[in-house]
């Protein structure tokens, strides 16, 4: 490591996974350089249209992501760039960057799309997979950020014959810039993050599917477009042959997956769940759509996915047919409707489909071997980033982590917690991480105390956009009638640096302690103008904005004089409101800084150590008096690691780290408080003060009550099997039966633990090593084999290890005797199977620790329906939970591997970085206020605030907010039955001001 | 086009919420969807913190229709605020419905960040919709009274305590078990939140009805437009709280008089729990020093001799809390 290393990271790509490590090192202090290849962020997630398994618009839930990033003061965007070089090591890497230019002016361009209409130029539009058409000049997608447009260098008529420039002459706001130059930028950071992802497999290669030959043939990328709202038609399905909207719908799966001829042997772990939501989402569309999906296994491994999955079937009437792999799509005689041929109860039959999906997989990116050797990094067999099962973030070059994609096929939360987790690791303190910090600094506050409000308009033209349909000056002239008015004035584009500057200097002229914005949307632009009268000397709270952009102009173009009487409602609409703006302060509040984390187990030692080694002070508490955990009944791996080995290091590393305090054969008792400041109480005594709680508890093994379990001793769990292998006097076996899916997937605990299928091959191929005569069957449901571990259950079935299907209905019987009996029904040969083991191995369910319901009321955190801790957000947030400064990793959150629940330790640990690394952290200036002389402390508002920041103080029976854990949605407010609670900003007032200046005349 | 039907051009407020529907009408923007211009839009952040006494002073202030939009279910950027406004706007409609005014007036919808063609296309149905229905009654020169007071009579009943506490813990009426430790059937629930709904509406017409003059039974049934059978339970009620008097008797019909006085907000119980627990800590204050238990047995009884704010039966010893969950709809008990 590098002496007097740098504070900065870089962070290579902008989809989900980069924009993540983005936020948690930027909100942890360090300066972040995000370099993207696209000219707008978002990646692969910007696509979808719903997500699995909540069927949340991917949208909705990432556009914040998106505005967060984009406005980040630590966060420097490299759009449309390239990493070309890398020198140095770490703590110190030189690394190049190369620009390519936008030809559109970022200051400038204000996103108004006059440019891409007045374009002649019409291409393929790759964003809604070639299903639409996009002009030479461009925005990826309408929620785009950056939102300048860019030009396509490639297809530019200017660029190509030297004439056109029509985008120029259209553009307003003089943003063309037809001269820009790709720049060469060469920057030092102290690590780099690799979080790009995967490419989908393209099926042409497949001539057996006609993809690209047969029109109704699309690929799932392509269906996810059509279904999305802002997609090439709208939300709607059309097959391409006709535009119909078809009735039946054929999805084949592991199309370039799982397969030694075309794309990968490894399985893309996405592609099940996403053709069930697509299923669904199809049906949600158009209710006669049906649905049928042919897999050979169905993989829905992931927390709650199996409830997906049965809802998919039950609900939504989704057939899916397993023990599949449909060799090919035919075309019917007449009609463009398709043919696909399959197996089932042992006979081959025929179903026509109107629209055939391919469900493909996932590759390397198609520049991975480049950018390989720029960085010097090892890929694994699959061209994959290669990692290691305990050091999933860390590539073969210190210093250069990855996260999602790039290091195997994952789903968004896998990948999430890998982007944080990765942050954690690249950001490591630093003397001169300050330094790149962005500091401003504001003159004081002016007191508006008992001053009649006087309020400032500034309506934009924004070029055309506004003026061209909005009779401008007419609404300036209608704002100074209106009460409280003491300047309004019109600008070309009121978001200029010019008229920024120019604003603050009407705030010291007029004298004013209100402005207000008529422009576009304050989605975009209010916090920029609230900076600007902060500047000004004002609370950035006394600001409002009138919308007239998006919901005036732009909708109402087809009627000007409506659109300026509207336009003049909008105004008065906000001077009414503004009127009553009062100043808010960001309360901060101290950051204990130490850590507590709940469970010795692998996922809090890692979360331990991690936090420990930045500096900050760790309490870990464990329950049994020993580390460890579950994985002290691992005893090999299917990579080879020796994970005893590796858990003896982690707790004596924990045991001898001077930071981390051990508690063992301790539990907790007590919690209070709020983030940053948790007190705690222990069962050995100790009180203890802390910022961030981690919860690591773990699961536990299911006890089978079924099949003879407890009743003969050669029925043995999966664990007990380890163990018994690991011990020197283990009896050679002739035949073992491991059952699959002993408590999970049924009526009573409807979900997958995820692990047993890849253990189980595990196991099978360590008793096949050991004792190659012996006979080794399993009787499973779906081999869930996901990622690379499909490599593992293809090595099984070569090395003669039987795996036997059974239906959830014909479970196997077991018969009591010496040897025992285990008859199944084999649905593919529709045979009866007879074996007799003299092991029978149950591969158990993973079952939530039954510590989880009181430790859940302790911490006031919520449980899912199976009894495992239930996260803030399935997809965005899965180690977080609702309430600031609480998180859950490991085990504890749902079953998963040793390498992911070292990656999600390491978020967990990086999301508890984000708040143990500010001295202080601040409230938002939006939230609920008590009036305490009308509070009752009836606790409705204790019973509907989903953050815990509203609670009934036991001494007074007054509720109080926490205004460090408020977020500002004033459900409360609007619930409490005694009008006792404000949310402040959005007061009753306000929202009654308004709405009275909304319904006046004119 | 802003809709024209005989010159009536409908005034559409809409709430949205800043996360999910406020950026899927920019998006209609962004993307040129036209739709009618008769809708005002107001940002809030959440759905959740639409207020249903502002929605009803909406309607009295003259709005012609009032759309609510949140995001979808699941989707909401705080958990589960949206689900709280489906909860009330669906008791609110209820109650719109009982003042005369037609309940279509009152619209929520879910509207995601990507859908800006959903959006516009929801806009101008509704602004059909009340197009169809005609101006609010209750705006312009000529009001119906009858509506007018209905409205004003609802607005106090939303933002009485029984009914929004009810309200406001339906979910956890239905999710969390209650005094017997047993779930609650959510028909159940619903129907005690209706009843409440019905009396709160029906006692606050009372209190307006009798408002300044007294008034028999048979002249509040007319004015309030309530069955007379009705009246006479929440009058008791009402006596019971200091809240309507009897003056005289005429002929054979006692006649009531209501004590809210003018420009006094209209409040069936104002400030009962508040009441209850004041009451409760003088009684206890008041007392010469005793053991905790004491005290507790002390404030059983107590709480004994008051009315249960949900069932409002006298709390006894053989109280049926059959919907009540002992502490979660009462701050008082614990």
């Amino acid at each position: 490591m590098v002496e007097n290393s740098v504070g900065a990271v870089l962070v290579i790509g902008g989809g989900i996974s980069g924009m993540q490590s983005s936020l948690d090192l930027a909100n942890s202090g360090f300066k972040v350089y995000l370099v993207e290849k696209a000219s707008a962020l978002g990646g692969r997630m910007s696509q979808l249209d719903k997500t699995f398994p909540t069927n949340d618009c991917s949208m909705c839930i990432l556009s914040p992501k998106l505005v967060e990033v984009g406005r980040h003061p630590n966060i420097e965007l490299m759009m449309s760039s390239e990493l070309t070089n890398v020198e140095g090591e770490k703590g110190g890497f030189q690394v190049t960057v190369l620009k390519h230019p936008r030809y559109v002016d970022d200051e400038k361009c204000v996103g108004c799309g006059v440019c891409a209409e007045k374009c002649p130029i019409k291409v393929p539009n790759e964003f809604d997979m070639e299903q639409s058409e996009r002009k030479a000049i461009y925005r990826m997608y309408p929620q785009a950020i950056p939102m300048t447009f860019v030009i396509d260098e490639k297809n530019c008529t200017y660029f190509r014959t030297g004439k056109c420039k029509a985008c120029e002459k259209f553009c307003e706001a003089k943003a063309i810039d037809f001269d820009q130059k790709p720049e060469e930028i060469t920057l030092t950071v102290q690590s780099i993050i690799l979080g790009f992802g995967a490419k989908p497999y393209n099926p042409r290669a497949i001539s057996e599917y006609g993809y690209g030959v047969l029109p109704n043939v699309i690929t799932s990328l392509e269906l996810e477009r059509m279904l999305s709202a802002t997609g090439p038609t709208m939300g709607e399905i059309q097959r391409p042959s006709d535009g119909e909207v078809p009735k039946r719908i054929g999805f084949i799966q592991c199309v370039g997956s799982r397969s030694e001829v075309y794309g990968g042997i490894y399985c893309s772990s996405v592609c099940c769940m996403y053709a069930l939501k697509e299923a669904i989402d199809a049906h949600d569309h158009y209710p006669d759509i049906q649905s049928r999906i042919f897999c050979m296994d169905m993989r829905a491994f992931g927390k709650e996915f199996e409830d997906y999955r049965i809802r998919a079937e039950e609900e939504y009437g989704v057939g899916i047919t397993r023990n599949n792999r449909i060799a090919s799509v035919g075309e019917t005689l007449k009609g463009d409707n398709l043919i696909i041929n399959y197996s089932e109860m042992g006979e081959i039959r025929e179903e026509i489909f109107d629209l055939v999906v391919l469900s493909v997989g996932l590759e390397p990116p198609e520049n991975i071997e480049e950018i390989s050797k720029v960085l010097g990094i090892s890929l694994n067999e699959f061209d994959f980033c290669q990692t290691g099962m305990f050091t999933p973030l860390e590539t073969s070059i210190p210093g250069i982590y990855v996260s999602g994609m790039l290091s195997g096929p994952r789903d968004i939360p896998d990948t999430v917690a890998q982007a944080s987790g990765a942050a954690s690791l690249a950001g490591t303190p630093s003397e001169k991480k300050e330094e790149d910090l962005q500091k401003r600094e504001y003159p004081a506050e002016k007191d508006i105390e008992g001053v009649e409000p006087r309020i400032g308009v500034f309506v934009c033209h924004c070029g055309i956009n506004i003026g061209g349909v909005v009779d401008v000056p007419g609404v300036v002239e209608y704002a100074k009638t209106l009460p409280g008015v003491v300047h309004a004035e019109d600008n070309l584009y009121t978001c200029s640096l010019d008229t920024q500057k120019s604003i603050r200097e009407r705030i010291e002229e007029h004298n004013l302690n209100r402005v207000i914005v008529a422009s576009c949307s304050p989605r975009s632009y209010e916090k920029l103008f609230q900076e600007t009268i902060r500047e000004g000397g004002l609370n950035p709270y006394l600001f409002e904005m009138a919308n007239i952009r998006e919901q005036c102009s732009w909708v109402h173009s087809d009627n000007h004089e409506e659109a300026t009487k509207k336009a003049k409602r909008l105004v008065r609409m906000a001077v009414a409101k503004a009127g009553l703006l009062r100043p808010l302060e960001k309360i901060p509040v101290s950051v204990t800084k130490s850590a507590l984390v709940l469970g010795g187990g692998l996922s809090g030692m890692v979360a331990s150590l991690e936090i420990a080694q930045k500096g900050f002070d760790v309490h870990l508490v464990e329950k049994m008096d020993v580390l460890g955990g579950n994985m002290r009944r691992v005893t090999h791996s299917l990579t080879g690691e020796d994970p005893q080995a590796i858990m003896e290091e982690k707790m004596e590393a924990c045991q001898s780290n001077p930071k981390i305090q051990v508690h063992l054969n301790t539990e907790l008792e007590n919690t209070e408080g709020y983030v940053g400041n948790f007190r705690s109480r222990l069962s050995d005594g100790s009180e203890i003060e802390h910022g961030v709680t981690i919860v690591a508890t773990g699961a536990v093994e299911y006890k089978p009550q079924e099949y003879l379990y407890g009743e003969d001793p050669n029925v043995i769990t999966q664990l007990e099997l380890e163990e018994r292998m690991s011990r020197e006097d283990f009896k050679p076996p002739q035949e073992v039966v491991i059952i699959q899916c002993v408590g999970s997937r049924n009526k009573e605990y409807p979900n997958c633990s995820r692990i047993c299928c890849t253990t189980a091959v595990g196991n099978a191929l360590e008793l096949k090593k050991r004792f190659p005569t012996s006979s080794i069957y399993v009787i499973f449901r779906d081999i869930r084999t996901y990622g690379f571990r499909e490599k593992y259950y293809k090595e099984a079935c070569k090395e003669g290890v039987i795996f036997i299907r059974f239906e959830d209905d014909d479970p196997p019987i077991i018969t009591k005797g010496e040897p025992l009996e285990v008859q199944v029904k084999d649905k593919f040969l529709m045979e009866d199977i007879l074996m007799k083991p003299d092991l029978l191995v149950l591969n158990a369910a993973t079952r939530p620790n039954p510590d989880n319901d009181g430790l859940s009321e302790i911490l006031k955190v919520p449980l899912s329906k199976d009894g495992f801790f239930l996260e803030a957000h399935a997809k965005l947030r899965p180690v977080d939970f609702a309430t600031d400064g609480i998180f859950v990793c490991g085990l504890a959150q749902s079953p998963k591997f040793v390498d992911e629940n070292i990656s999600q330790a390491m978020a967990a640990a990086a999301r508890a970085l984000t708040f143990l690394t500010k001295d202080e952290i601040e409230s938002e200036g939006v939230v609920s206020w008590v009036n305490e002389d009308l509070c009752v402390g009836c606790k409705t508002c204790e019973a509907i605030c989903p953050f815990g920041a509203i609670e009934v103080d036991p001494e007074t029976k007054k509720s109080k907010v926490s205004e460090p854990v408020c977020k500002g949605c004033g459900t409360c407010a609007a619930g409490c039955p005694e009008r006792a609670i404000t949310l402040r900003h959005f007061s009753r007032d306000q929202i009654i001001a308004q709405l009275t200046a909304a319904i006046e005349e004119g | 086009m802003e809709k024209e039907d005989n010159g009536f051009n409908p005034k559409i407020v809409g709430f949205l919420c800043n996360w999910c529907s406020y950026a899927g009408a920019d998006l209609a923007g962004v993307s040129r969807f036209i739709y009618p211009p008769n809708l005002r839009i107001i940002r809030v952040m959440c759905s959740g913190s639409v207020d249903p006494a502002v929605l009803i002073e909406g309607f009295l202030r003259g709005a012609d229709g009032i759309l609510v939009c949140g995001c979808h279910p699941g989707d909401c950027h705080y958990q589960d605020g949206n689900s709280h406004a489906a909860r009330r706007i669906e008791t609110l409609r209820k109650l719109i419905q009982l003042t005369g005014l037609e309940p279509e007036r009152l619209r929520m919808e879910w509207v995601s960040a990507s859908e800006g063609k959903r959006f516009a296309e929801i806009v101008t149905e509704f602004v059909d919709t009340v197009t169809e229905l005609g101006p609010n009654p209750v705006a312009g020169d000529a009001p119906d009274i009858d509506i007018m007071e209905g409205l004003y009579v609802a607005r106090s009943a939303v933002d009485d305590f029984r009914l929004s506490l009810l309200m406001n813990k339906e979910h956890l009426l239905e999710t969390k078990p209650n005094a017997f430790n047993r779930m609650n059937p959510s028909e159940k629930v619903h129907d005690v939140v209706e009843k409440a709904m019905l009396d709160e509406y029906a006692r606050c017409r009372i209190l307006l009805a009798t408002k300044g003059q007294p008034q028999s039974v048979k002249e509040i049934s007319e004015r309030a437009n309530l069955p007379e059978r009705e009246i006479l339970g929440h009058i008791v009620l009402l006596r019971d709280r200091g809240l309507v008097t009897m003056t005289e008797i005429r002929g054979i019909s006692p006649l009531y008089l209501s004590q809210i006085e003018e420009g006094q907000e209209i409040s069936t119980l104002p400030l009962w729990a508040k009441v209850q627990k004041e009451s409760i800590e003088t009684s206890i204050a008041s007392l010469p020093d005793v053991d905790e238990a004491t005290k507790k047995w002390i404030v059983r009884e107590l709480l004994l001799t008051l009315r249960c704010y949900n069932c409002e039966r006298r709390r006894s010893n053989v109280c049926h809390f059959s919907v009540c969950v002992r502490g979660l709809l009462s701050g008082v008990v614990e």
